[in-house]
């Protein structure tokens, strides 16, 4: 008889047992192949809305704050042959007034999207938008409540070309544009509803309109910010393309042929950036100016307010540093003549867009006369709201002004004759160092024997369209890439699902350890006729394989309806775990073939370990089959005691301490001290139990001590039992109760709200953050700038590839001590310390989305660096050099950057869109409702710091209730191996049940010595799990912002320990059937 | 009144669930007085150990009838004969199926915590096994103890409850000669000693020979051999 046919003949023979087997190996295949489906699933899901967001888009052209002419789109498209469309995109709000109900709907951070009919095609599915009419998604349909035919609002902000934070730019001119729409269609999710370049699987707000209806609404003329381009060209051939279309002029430079044979070169965002200053420089004969407002000029008799100065020039070829040339106007105006001294002030714009008056002293190297000027009066750029007005009262500005020297008679004599002609000129470095900004040094270029044509072609030859920063994104990828590297949900679920897999592994375990050991004595007799105990090892896991191998199948088939179940309460009760989204069932074979494999392999690895504990045994001992007798432990619990001991000491301290100096995680220390509790309680089961196999006693023994000398007679199967349900269900409850109440000292500066009350987004930006305090007399904002990026907080599925930025000033934050502390304010100071290593410093926002969502380093010497691209088209590496302390703060999902270095990368964001405001005690509603209202238009949202957290953490709390719930589930399954055991002592101690019946026990007596033993077992199990869970749980028990509900996590326990009392009672309801006095027999 | 401390009169057992009909005792007849030494022997497989079980009510008779002290046992409940047997039945077997938990002392206890009564059981216990030579083992485990050792706090243990019946089921089984020889022995003294009836199944002529009379079971029917004089 071969090795296949003993197999067979085990197989055979063995059936009843290996049924058990293949149920266990089912339940784990089940469970693993289950949530891994589950995580496919997510990702599918994921997948495809990652795909439906970009439609048949493969690459786009971006540009960073920066507008172009739509004739690009076209100009691509002639050089690639790729489907080109030119986009438009702004961010705005929808405004629904349901005249039918009365009733306002206002949603804030729409997306404005100008399309054309391009952009259809590459959604696939025309939508024909005539004027004035929108396509809303379905999710901003929803929001709204509008239907098709129905008028919906948007405002917008308008762009401007110079931006309102850059001196001299116009803040007083109307920052927004509204306008009506008819709801034309809906765009559905295949009809690129989903449009988004953000890799998030949350549906955005799209308002879709005619892209000339966005351009005329945000008077910026034939522009756009983005282009959408097809699969018909490579990157590399677009990148080539783009290159050959590129033309300054499509990014608003011009150049002019003026008065005296002058070539001016000019932008129209006013200043150049420094990638364009660098081309027009390096054009032969190309000489630099900068004009500016100044706030006066005086000496010590005469001042003249607001006047124009300009650097550089002609006029100041041989001028030293503090040399000044002054108009004649001037010079008779201040009385003053060459030689004399002249001070200037002026304004230079902070970070915080707040405006400080600077003064430098010059002396007059000469006087020129108003004739010789005129040339230079042609040459001043046009500055919006300076330019072409009739008064200088009339100057619409942004820096303080001062009413009565606006009205300055002699000064506005002047305006009227002689309008911008700048009344001095100074030295261009000089002028640079004092007025140069982030938004750039020169005003303009001027050639003296180049053509307009010529200046043009020399500049597009030294600009790429990466230094007017557009930039050619594969944006299929970047989405794919975004999904792929998500959070990996297959091993979230299977986390979730861990108790659950353990208990079936258990389970599995326990059977096959059982049936084994029946078959001890077979083992032993092939042992002693010669078997090698290779060729046992290869004799039983081969049979265990065959057995475990339909299990497995089975189970992964079962898994699907784990799935299923899952994917239930994802739909209806978690639906925070998956970002709110539906998910749509999908699974890899793979994923099963995993499940089917791993349950195989664990299978194995449990019989691999029986075997090996039972062959471990002397032939002989297998030969008689009889591994019952446990002698008993000498009295070694001193060391155990003193342990139990430490840690109850140590758990009250720890409780103590909680109480008296709450820490910033007391979930995490009270969790410990339930930890120390439960090893305490254990260690005093074990020398309960020990004690009571010890003892030496002379008095008849009572039930209660029999029952306890029978429990102590397998100390480690009793001991399994009393951890199993102590330790699962402290587990199960402590965990799952381990979130933090984010409301706890949340007026606290080292609290996740940093002790800010509220916390506000505008969709449009507020200048100065002063704004918010003057209209709320009484609160104090801090506002910081916001580059839009990828949400790499937990409400985010995708990986955050760029995540959002945040620029602040962090010197104010390190004065209040915000988040840090008073005593730990070296924190922010990192973010003003140059790294040295050209990289930009950040900290991430808080510990948990540097851990999970970035899963990035953080560190002044070995911080993880993340790729950015700056306005200028240059990459920038951003070191994050540390976080905020705590594990979640306001700021999650965001990285923080000092305002200095993120003004001086991205000048264009302006504004600030996110603020943390201090209000006085109890008026947080009040300052709530006002906000909002002062700044309806700005689309400010406004919650509380503690709501904000409450929002992050609604996922976490939602973890936590998943796997209270799949871990209760695994404890009843727990509890059916407690039956298990339970079931497999009676039958082992089945002579000794006879016995007690020969000597005189009845049949309820039985029953009671076997009751009494697993109910002290039972009840030591539960009283160490619940006094451990209720230490553990303190805070959520305390606490109104808890997760699981305590009435769930009481039920919870209720059925666990019921199930482990039922299936305790039909296990000896079972055993007690198969033992009679037969058993009492030799044979 | 009988001095019969059992009688069965025309006792079968039938297993009628078995492949084959099987009728392992058929019309059984026996009275056994106090203090009265029985052995009964007869090939494995008889029913040697059937008919000592429905003797100390483990088992049902299929028909006929048993009288312990002359009471009736037939529709006893099993409760009843559970406390029928603790106060007046003791059971030793081939195995001594000592609890591996508890101590020697402890064993021999484990009958008196069903007992109603069992005030001096301590007393008795330590009596006992001093009477069986293991006063100085009452606090170890069966596991440290010899095979002999195990059978005598076995019998201890079958008369803590001073029981009118002993029944001994291949007590000597799992002995070697000697020990088996003392084993019958120290029974023997102990039914004297305690003027208990004491019924032995065995395989081994020489116990048989010990004890006052002898039943041979032979295809399910109990002949009694003619008493050895000499």
């Amino acid at each position: 008889m071969g090795n296949l046919r003993l197999i067979a003949r085990s197989l055979a023979h063995y059936r009843r047992a290996h049924f058990g087997l293949i149920v266990g190996t089912a339940l784990a295949a089940a469970i693993l192949t289950g949530a891994l489906a589950v995580g496919d699933s997510v990702n599918h899901t994921l997948r495809t809305f990652a795909l439906q967001r970009i439609g048949n888009a493969e690459y786009a052209v971006v540009s960073a704050e920066k507008l172009f002419s739509t004739s690009l789109g076209a100009a691509l498209h002639e050089k690639s042959a790729a489907a080109v469309a030119p986009t438009l995109v702004l961010r705005g709000m929808a405004i629904f007034q349901n005249n039918e109900t009365g009733s306002r709907a206002q949603v804030n951070n729409v997306q404005a999207i100008g399309v054309d009919a391009e952009f259809w095609n590459l959604a696939g599915a025309q939508i024909e938008l005539g004027r004035r009419e929108v396509a809303l998604n379905q999710h901003l349909a929803n929001s709204l409540g509008a239907r098709i035919g129905d008028t919906v609002a948007l405002r917008i902000p308008k762009p401007g070309l110079l931006s309102r934070d850059a001196p001299l730019s116009s803040r007083e001119e109307e920052s927004s544009a509204r306008a009506n729409f008819t709801v034309k269609a809906i765009a559905g999710d295949d009809q690129l509803g989903r449009f988004s370049l953000v890799a998030s699987q949350l549906p955005p707000s799209n308002f879709f309109v005619n892209v000339a209806d966005l351009q005329q609404l945000a008077d910026i003329g034939d522009k756009a910010n983005l282009l959408l381009i097809d699969g018909g060209a490579s990157l590399t051939q677009l990148e080539g393309a783009l290159a050959q279309s590129w033309d300054p002029k499509l990014a608003g430079m011009s150049a002019t042929a003026r008065e005296g044979g002058i070539t001016q070169l000019e932008s129209d965002r006013i200043f150049f950036d420094e990638a364009t200053e660098r081309a027009a420089l390096a054009i032969p004969g190309g000489q630099g100016t900068l004009t500016y407002l100044v706030n006066a000029i005086k000496n010590d008799a005469h001042m003249t307010p607001y006047s124009f100065m300009t650097a550089g020039g002609l006029l100041t070829a041989d001028l030293k540093d503090d040399e000044i040339v002054v108009n004649q106007w001037l010079s008779d105006q201040l009385s003053a003549r060459e030689g004399e001294k002249v001070t200037v002030s002026y304004y230079e714009v902070l970070p915080s867009n707040k405006f400080e008056e600077r003064f430098r002293d010059f002396t007059i190297k000469r006087v020129v006369s108003m004739a010789e000027l005129a040339q230079e009066r042609d040459l001043v750029p046009e500055f919006p709201g300076l330019s072409n007005v009739e008064s200088c009262a009339d100057w619409k500005v942004g820096m303080p002004m001062d009413e009565e020297l606006l009205e300055d008679k002699p000064n506005e004599a002047y305006w009227k004759e002689y309008k911008e002609t700048p009344k001095a000129f100074i030295n261009l470095s000089i002028g640079q160092a004092m007025w140069g900004n982030r938004f750039g040094r020169l005003t303009a270029v001027r050639f003296t024997s180049t053509q307009p044509e010529q200046v043009m072609a020399a500049l597009a030859k030294n600009m790429t369209p990466r230094d007017a920063g557009l930039e050619v994104r594969a944006i299929r990828k970047d989405a794919i890439a975004a999904v792929e590297q998500a959070t990996n949900l297959g091993g979230l679920f299977l986390g979730l699902s861990f108790f659950l897999l353990i208990s079936a592994l258990i389970l599995t375990g326990l059977l096959y350890a059982f049936g084994t050991q029946q078959r001890a004595e077979e083992l032993g007799v092939l042992s002693a006729i010669g078997y090698t105990k290779g060729r046992v090892y290869r004799l039983m896991l081969g049979e265990a394989f065959l057995v475990a191998l339909p299990g497995a199948v089975l189970g992964a088939a079962f898994g699907m309806g784990y799935a299923w179940a899952l994917m239930i309460g994802l739909a209806h009760y978690w639906q925070n775990a998956v970002g709110r989204i539906p998910i749509l069932f999908a699974t890899q074979p793979q994923s099963i073939a995993i499940g089917i494999i791993a349950t195989i392999a664990c299978a194995l690895i449990i019989a691999f370990i029986t075997l090996r504990r039972l062959l471990k045994h002397k032939v002989s001992d297998l030969v008689r089959a009889d591994f019952t007798q446990e002698s008993r432990v000498r009295a070694s619990g001193k060391i155990a005691l003193s342990i139990a001991v430490v840690s109850w000491l140590l758990a009250v301290a720890l409780v103590v301490f909680a109480f008296v100096s709450p820490p910033a995680d007391a979930a995490g220390v009270f969790f410990g001290s339930g930890a120390l509790a439960l090893t305490g309680g254990l260690l005093i089961a074990r020398q309960l139990l020990s004690r009571n196999a010890t003892a030496r006693n002379v008095q008849r023994p009572t039930a209660t001590r029999f029952a306890m000398l029978n429990a102590a007679r397998r100390r480690g199967r009793s001991l399994g039992i009393v951890s199993s349900l102590a330790a699962g269900g402290f587990l199960v409850l402590a965990v799952s109760s381990m979130q933090t109440d984010v409301s706890a000292n949340a007026d606290q500066r080292t609290s996740g709200t940093g002790g800010f009350a509220l916390f506000a987004e505008s969709t449009i930006p507020i200048l100065d953050p002063a704004e918010l305090n003057n209209a709320v007399p009484g609160i104090t904002a801090h506002g910081l700038r916001v580059l839009d990026g990828d949400d790499a907080s937990c409400l985010n599925l995708n990986h955050a590839i760029r995540p959002r930025v945040l620029g602040l000033n962090e010197a104010e934050f390190a004065t209040l001590g915000a988040f840090t502390g008073d005593t730990d304010t070296a924190l922010w100071q990192l973010l003003d310390r140059d790294p040295g290593d050209g990289t930009v410093p950040a900290l991430v926002g808080d510990s948990d989305t540097a851990m999970w969502t970035l899963k990035k380093k953080t560190g002044v010497e070995n911080g993880d660096v993340l790729a950015y691209r700056d306005e200028a088209g240059r990459d920038v590496s951003v070191k994050l050099v540390g976080k905020l302390p705590m594990r979640l703060s306001v700021f999650q999902g965001s990285i923080l950057m000092s305002a200095k270095n993120f003004t001086r990368l991205w000048p264009s964001q302006e504004g600030f869109r996110t603020f943390v405001v201090d209000t006085p005690t109890g008026l947080q509603t009040e300052a709530t409702d006002k906000l909002r209202k002062a700044f309806d238009r700005e689309g400010l949202e406004v919650t509380t710091t503690v709501a904000r957290l409450e929002m992050f953490h609604a996922v976490e709390g939602t973890y936590l209730s998943m796997f209270l719930v799949l871990g209760g589930v695994g404890l009843l399954l727990g509890a059916t191996a407690t039956g298990v055991v339970v079931l497999r002592n009676i039958i082992e101690r089945r002579r000794e049940i006879a016995l007690l019946r020969a000597v005189g026990f009845t049949p309820r007596d039985v029953v009671n010595v076997l009751a009494s033993e697993y109910g002290i077992l039972l009840t030591l199990g539960s009283v160490i799990g619940a006094v451990a869970s209720a230490i553990a749980m303190l805070p959520a028990l305390t606490s109104a912002h808890g997760g699981a509900s305590p009435l769930l996590r009481l039920g919870v326990f209720v059925l666990v320990l019921a199930s482990a009392l039922l299936c305790a009672a039909v296990a000896l309801a079972i055993g007690l059937k198969k033992t009679g006095t037969t058993d009492l027999r030799a044979e | 009144m009988s001095s019969s401390i059992v009688s069965l009169r025309d006792v079968t057992k039938e297993y009628p669930d078995s492949p084959q009909f099987l009728r392992v005792l058929s019309g059984i007849s026996l009275d056994l007085a106090k203090g009265e030494t029985a052995a009964i022997v007869g090939p494995s497989g008889c029913g040697k150990s059937t008919l000592l079980n429905i003797i100390g009510t483990l088992d049902r008779p299929t028909s006929g009838t048993i009288l312990f002290k002359d009471r009736d046992l037939h529709d006893r409940s099993e409760a009843d004969l559970a406390n029928l047997r603790n106060a007046d039945i003791g059971f030793v077997f081939q195995l001594h199926h000592l609890l591996p938990q508890c101590s020697v002392i402890e064993n021999v206890l484990v009958p008196t915590l069903v007992t109603k009564n069992a005030d001096h059981a301590v007393e008795r216990a330590q009596r006992l096994l001093d009477r069986v030579g293991l006063s100085q083992r009452a606090h170890q485990l069966p596991g440290k103890l010899s095979g002999g050792e195990r059978q005598r706090a076995a019998v201890v243990r079958a008369l803590i409850n001073k029981p009118s019946l002993l029944l001994a089921d291949e007590p000597t089984g799992s002995l070697n000669q000697q020990g088996a020889e003392q084993l019958a022995g120290l029974l023997l003294e102990l039914n004297r000693e305690e003027e208990m009836t004491l019924v032995v199944v065995t395989h081994s002529e020489e116990v048989a020979r010990m004890m006052g009379r002898v039943f041979e079971l032979r295809e399910g029917t109990l002949h009694e051999r003619a008493p050895q004089h000499g």
